[in-house]
């Protein structure tokens, strides 16, 4: 009886299971890519595998294919989210306002989130084929002569990659952000018309900050989530072509599964790990530079 | 609702029974006529002894099993007594990435495995296979093939198929286009003209001909894999053999720089982007893109493996049904093509040797190849297969035969571990030169230089070098 009155022996025990799977299947993996990071790890040549401190973490600032692969991350980041953001937010407002078939158009919405990456890598693959595809069938048909090469063309391969992307991932922003709408009690809206404000500073000083808190939780999945894309990419252009559309997880895979140097490839996760937390802090920090608790 | 019960319980049964009756008045048998009437040598060597009862193997496998496979194995179980577990896996690569698991952790889970072209060496080298004896029929497989799966003169992979790419082309087009449809180009300088010539837009116009719209091609005269996978060096081993390329020379030098070389990529190059004869999308066509631009109808010749020619004479995919003529790739200065393939190894890690030897062995028998070419269309891994399937199946087989003999190994495969490394820099260069990022030989030059610290990190002079050299 004293065991369970005591609240946080009592919790601790409940939690202990918890702890040791999350230990098991997360913590370990995370130690363990850590430890290969440090050495010359040969997955099917132990005998050639070697510790060598940090080298991998400095060598690989020296490989042009990481570097390529680091900036389009970059790109690839910073583009998808904000436009996945900004339209998410349209769409989330505009739903609010519809009040018939709200159900149905958002379900019709939300269609490309019940596609596996991979299987939606394969599919606009094929529908931006040129001669096979009816994007530029389309084009064609509307008097376009030239339709761009959408994923042939070096120059603009990557950004193919990012519409695709931004079209599988409104749907989260606008689920989210419709759901953060619902709980903005309409008598504070009604109380701002009556005050004066126009749309814009309904939106601006009211929806915005009410929205602020789920659009940062939303910008950061996403933002974890974008950062390290592998199978749209794998299925859409594999990282090509000339490795104009690579990115980091890609040159990861490539890295341990091709060439067998898991040592590389853990090293980049790591860097990986490490760019998404600045990142993340970054961004809380701008989102609440005004303190959390005046939310 | 009792009724209701039971009715559905007699047609769920009926459904049941039916569908077992009906595989099992279709299934698969397998065989083996050509091995009994075989010398004793040659049956000792395929036929397992019946001294395995209660003994497994674990066999790791891509794809599901198809009816010959599971019926060949069944009846290995049956003569020797031992039980086959098949360990099925979506991918090549999802059963490479397994193996290779079980490699580095070396938990001794799979005892023997099948691989394509690359694998036996590979894992040769790597150490990881035994080798397997040499068997008293080896004449009938052939060379390129035995030399693509032995290190030193020892065999490390048996064949169970062959593959070489082989022409396509449009026997329709060729007429519309005033070329003889029995005369296909001899070398690839015609084959380009060829194209030419059969590159139409939508206004009926050729390539070669006034007013001819680039941005609006019905039917290409050529395509090429262009895609950043296996798929683009395998399609460009074939030209850059037949130009009188290679990938190293005789010591391990890599070669790849050679005018010959450039050459054959200069070529693949122009086709794309100068004569317009291919596909706009061509720098990320893989094999399906590939494949269904042709049995659409919408490409009049192709270089391709022997699978397409099956896809393109059935009615329920294709547009080209009786259209495509089949038969040797053209030369340029001289008649030489890859050759893939399969092959079954013995892995060191198995602690059962003798039965999984007697397994992979078992894979490698005449009459499991004359099933794989005669019933499911592969190239067939041996001489006499060949001659067999060239009775019963003229068209496609008497193109494999006339390609087989002209293979070239791609010998990135001698590299062993290196050669996904050295494949990756092989598509890497092609799709430079292809989109124009680089020129051919800027990017065959910076290439090289990538491939020779592949090299240099795996060791490859001072550890795999002596193993080849050995004879």
């Amino acid at each position: 009886m004293r065991f369970i009155n005591n609240s946080n022996l009592f919790g601790a025990t409940l939690i202990i299971p918890g702890v040791l799977l999350l230990s098991l299947f997360y913590l370990y993996p995370l130690l363990y890519s850590l430890y290969i990071s440090l050495h010359d790890f040969r997955l099917i040549r132990p005998d050639l595998t070697e510790f060598v401190g940090f080298r991998n973490y400095f060598e690989i600032f020296l490989d042009e294919e990481f570097l390529n692969a680091f900036f389009n991350t970059l790109i690839y980041v910073g583009i998808a989210l904000p436009f996945e953001l900004v339209i998410g937010l349209f769409l989330a407002l505009a739903l609010d306002k519809i009040t018939r078939g709200k159900n149905v158009i958002r379900a019709f919405l939300i269609v490309p989130q019940f596609l596996a990456p991979l299987a939606m890598g394969f599919i606009w693959k094929f529908m931006y084929n040129d001669d096979l595809g009816i994007i530029n069938f389309f084009l064609r048909y509307v008097g376009i002569e030239r339709p761009p090469l959408w994923i042939a063309d070096p120059a603009i391969s990557l950004y193919s990659c990012i519409i695709v992307e931004i079209w599988a991932c409104v749907p989260i922003f606008m689920l989210l952000l419709s759901a953060g709408l619902t709980t903005l009690s309409s008598e504070i809206i009604d109380a701002a018309k009556i005050d004066g404000a126009n749309a814009y500073h309904r939106f601006r000083y009211i929806i915005l900050p009410h929205l602020k808190p789920i659009i940062l939780v939303t910008l950061l999945i996403r933002g974890m989530d974008s950062f390290r894309i592998f199978d749209l990419i794998y299925g859409l252009t594999q990282g090509g072509p000339a490795m104009s559309s690579d990115v980091l997880s890609l040159y990861m895979y490539r890295s341990g599964m091709l060439d067998r140097q898991f040592g590389f490839a853990a090293s980049a996760g790591w860097i990986m790990v490490f760019m998404m937390l600045i990142a993340s802090y970054i961004l809380i920090k701008v989102m609440y530079r005004d303190g959390i608790n005046k939310q | 609702m009792k009724i209701l019960k039971k009715i559905l319980i007699v047609v769920s049964t009926t459904i049941i029974f039916s569908s077992w009756i009906l595989s099992s008045s279709n299934a698969f048998e397998c065989n083996i006529p050509i091995l009994e009437s075989s010398s004793d040598a040659v049956k000792a060597y395929y036929i397992p002894e019946n001294k395995f009862a209660g003994q497994f193997i674990n066999v790791p496998k891509e794809n599901v099993e198809n009816e010959i496979d599971k019926a060949c194995r069944e009846k290995f179980e049956e003569l020797s007594g031992a039980k086959v577990n098949m360990i099925v896996f979506p991918k090549q690569k999802d059963m490479l990435d397994a193996i290779n698991l079980a490699l580095a952790t070396k938990s001794g889970e799979f005892d023997a495995m099948t691989s394509g072209a690359g694998g036996a060496k590979e894992y040769g080298l790597g150490g990881h296979l035994n080798p397997l004896p040499q068997p008293p029929d080896l004449d009938d497989f052939y060379t390129g093939d035995i030399n693509q799966y032995s290190i030193g003169g020892e065999l490390m992979g048996i064949p169970s198929i062959a593959d070489t790419n082989i022409l396509y082309w449009r026997t329709d087009l060729f007429e519309e286009a005033g070329l003889d449809p029995t005369k296909p180009p001899k070398t690839y300088t015609e084959l380009t003209e060829y194209a030419k010539l059969l590159t139409i837009d939508k206004n009926g116009k050729n390539s070669t001909e006034e007013g001819f719209d680039k941005n609006n091609i019905e039917i290409y005269g050529f395509g090429f894999k262009g895609e950043a996978s296996l798929a683009s060096p395998w399609e460009w081993y074939n030209y850059l053999f037949a130009f009188g390329g290679d990938l190293f020379d005789s010591e391990y030098n890599i070669v790849i720089d050679s005018p010959e070389s450039i050459a054959s990529l200069q070529w693949v190059v122009d086709n794309y982007r100068v004569h317009n004869i291919m596909p706009a999308d061509t720098p990320v066509y893989d094999y399906g893109a590939f494949h269904t631009l042709f049995i659409q109808g919408k490409m009049a010749m192709a270089v391709n493996w022997p699978y397409m020619y099956g896809m393109s004479q059935d009615p329920e995919q294709s547009n080209v049904v009786g259209k495509v003529a089949v038969g040797r790739k053209p030369m340029e200065v001289r008649h030489a093509g890859n050759m893939g393939g399969w092959s079954w190894s013995v892995l060191k890690m198995s602690k059962k040797q003798e039965l999984a030897s007697a397994y992979a062995k078992w894979n490698g028998n005449p009459d499991l190849a004359s099933y794989q070419a005669l019933i499911r269309g592969n190239a067939p891994a041996r001489i006499s297969i060949t001659e067999l399937m060239v009775k019963e199946k003229p068209i496609i087989a008497g193109a494999i035969a006339k390609n087989l003999p002209d293979t070239m190994g791609v010998k990135w495969l001698d590299a062993g571990p290196s050669w996904m490394s050295l494949e990756k820099e092989t598509w890497k260069f092609i799709q430079y030169a292809l989109t124009g990022v680089k020129t051919p030989e800027q990017a065959v030059k910076d290439a090289k230089v990538e491939m020779e610290k592949i090299l240099k990190r795996d060791r490859f002079y001072e550890e795999i070098v002596p193993q080849l050299l050995v004879n």
